[in-house]
């Protein structure tokens, strides 16, 4: 019963490597500048680029790529979605297709012009097959980026990164402390769940609960002895919670100070600094093969 | 006749990643019919994941689990019968108290078993009894009840559906001595009444040595001895490793026999452990009588 326990997408893998010792208010402005940057892509072949460039961040680090790929297998099922629809639904020159009486065809003709679209016939088109191509590299992209994100730093760094970012919008009233503190409570609250969870799975299946069960409505009822106990669990861990940061006397965010301050380092800088050329350089490429 | 046979039996919690905890080694373990096996061992020694295994919560990698003569790893076991004829009573089991009224909790096993309309009523009637609740709770939320009577609401839900081995995880932790002791003697009952087979996980040697037929000690994910009380608890090699796991009494006998007073330390129980103390206590006299200025010895 640890079905629950293979997802690795927002798990936090401890080290040593150099990017766990980056600062991660640098690390999440590059994660978002490397993310913007793909969408600004036009063209798939371009993106290979930045995907080299999250295939040697995460030899760099320290987990082995196995263990990474394996957080990636969850979104399989939507990419390989995005893709097939992208190449059906695309009008263009279809290279595959097939009509209902007839067997598959194929065709290599993508330089005539567009032929009619004919209601009848399912095909794939080559402009299809690129963009799908296109939407499934950026998909791979960012759940690889946000997964090394997440690997390599742990919720009270991520919080913490997002706290001192948010400061900026503390002007125009932006409760950044606020936003932080409900992040990290939720984000220590998931392992908590998810273990109460199977435990409760667990005990209800040895009591005859079938979660294997055919119809609907029976899969339904079997959620009802899951949800109670784990609602009523939640919130006698949610209460005990408030209790113990009143008992520190929590008072919010103002004059507090941090066990760990965050500061930058060499690593920061040369990584932002090759960040910057390297999206530069990407943008200067894409600019250029258009023109031609 | 053994009713559960488990044979070299490993088990790695979340295998290849870098989280890996190998929760068993090689446990080899076989449970009678109509005793009580008490498993006994350190936090984290993974008892609870041995439990899990007799009630096929998580498959053997690799190894068997033998219920009644039939190996619940093959296909086309039903695990459904299976958790019908042992049953399972988790750590804490109050936490899985779901129904709006008590019967209708303890009902939940009997009625996804298929027992029919009658059956269902009179083995919540009976599970009640069993456990000491009384009739008139069975209306009550089970969430209005302190939390020993969650407990015994919980293991009531479990034992409804007869099940013919009971397994218990830590079923007394966290209730009060006198509490604790009524459960012993509830679970006891069900033993000797029923014959029911039970294999009890917990952490207090004395309610142990009341209740075992058989203790197997577990450490670190291995069975390191196995026996009755006595044997288990005399054996030099577990005595080095789990000094603090001995049973009050075990222990002073022990401390006496360091101090070189000539006790037996294979007793277990503490009426045993008086009648040794004292025969020994008057051997010595005896002895003491003949030198004038006799070693007093405490
Ligand atoms: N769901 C899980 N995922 C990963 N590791 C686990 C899981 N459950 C248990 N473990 C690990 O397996 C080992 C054995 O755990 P187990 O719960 O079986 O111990 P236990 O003997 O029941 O301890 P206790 O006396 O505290 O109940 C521990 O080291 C624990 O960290
Ligand atoms: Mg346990």
């Amino acid at each position: 019963m640890n079905f629950l326990k293979n997802i690795t997408i927002g798990q936090y893998a401890s080290g040593d490597s150099f990017l766990h010792r980056m600062d991660p208010r640098f690390k999440l402005v590059i994660l978002l500048v490397m993310v913007i940057q793909c969408f600004l892509l036009d063209k798939w072949l371009l993106l290979i680029a930045p995907f080299m460039f999250f295939v040697v961040a995460s030899f760099l680090s320290g987990i082995s790529f196995r263990f990474i790929m394996r957080g990636l297998k969850p979104v399989v099922p939507f990419i390989l979605i995005a893709f097939i629809c992208n190449s059906l639904l695309t009008p263009g020159h279809p290279v595959l297709m097939w009509k209902p009486p007839f067997a598959f065809s194929f065709s290599t003709d993508i330089s005539g012009p567009v032929p009619e679209f004919d209601f009848f016939m399912i095909a794939m088109t080559a402009e299809g097959l690129d963009f799908g191509f296109f939407m499934s590299m950026r998909l791979i992209i960012v759940v690889l980026a946000a997964s090394l994100f997440t690997l390599t730093t742990s919720p009270t760094e991520i919080t913490d990164a997002i706290e001192s970012l948010l400061r900026w919008g503390r002007p125009i009233g932006l409760p950044a402390h606020e936003i932080a503190m409900m992040m990290s409570i939720a984000l220590r609250f998931i392992p908590t769940l998810t273990e109460h969870l199977e435990r409760i799975v667990c005990a209800q299946m040895s009591r005859g609960a079938d979660f294997e069960a055919k119809s609907i409505i029976e899969k339904a009822k079997c959620f009802i002895p899951v949800l109670i106990p784990l609602f009523v669990n939640a919130f006698k861990t949610a209460e005990d919670l408030s209790i113990a940061m009143e008992a520190r006397c929590y008072r919010g965010g103002d004059g507090r100070t941090k066990l760990r301050a965050m500061k930058a380092s060499w690593r920061d800088f040369a990584s932002s600094a090759f960040v910057a050329v390297f999206c530069a350089a990407l943008n200067y490429f894409q600019f250029f093969s258009r023109s031609i | 006749m053994s009713i559960i046979e488990i044979n070299n039996l490993s088990y790695v919690y979340m295998k290849a990643t870098p989280y890996e905890s190998q929760a068993s080694k090689n446990v080899s373990l076989s449970v009678e019919k109509g005793e009580v096996l008490a498993i006994i061992g350190p936090t984290g020694c993974g008892k609870s994941t041995l439990v899990k295994h007799l009630n096929g919560l998580i498959k053997p990698e690799p190894g068997t689990v033998i219920v009644d003569g039939s190996d619940i790893g093959e296909k086309g076991v039903s695990l459904k019968d299976l958790r019908r004829r042992v049953g399972l009573v988790f750590q804490y089991p109050e936490y899985q108290l779901f129904e709006e009224t008590v019967a209708g909790d303890i009902a939940f096993g009997p009625e996804k078993f298929g027992f029919s309309e009658d059956e269902v009523k009179s083995a919540v009637r009976e599970a009640m009894e069993e456990m000491g609740l009384d009739a008139s709770m069975s209306k009550r939320s089970p969430f209005s009840l302190s939390g020993g009577e969650m407990r015994r609401v919980a293991i009531a839900g479990v034992i409804a559906s007869r099940p013919s081995v009971l397994v218990l995880d830590e079923p007394s932790a966290g209730l009060d001595p006198v509490s604790a002791e009524r459960l012993t003697d509830m679970i006891i009952n069900l033993n000797r009444k029923k014959g029911v087979t039970v294999v009890i996980v917990s952490h207090s040697m004395d309610e142990v040595i009341k209740i075992a037929d058989r203790i197997a000690l577990m450490n670190e994910g291995s069975i390191i001895a196995s026996g009755t009380p006595e044997d288990v608890f005399s054996s030099e090699e577990v005595f080095d490793k789990m000094r603090l796991f001995l049973p009050q009494s075990c222990s002073l006998l022990v401390a006496l026999k360091e101090r070189g007073l000539p006790v037996r330390t294979n007793i277990c129980d503490s009426d045993g452990c008086v009648q040794e103390i004292l025969a020994v206590r008057s051997g010595i006299k005896h002895a003491d009588n003949g030198a004038d200025n006799g070693k007093v010895k405490k």
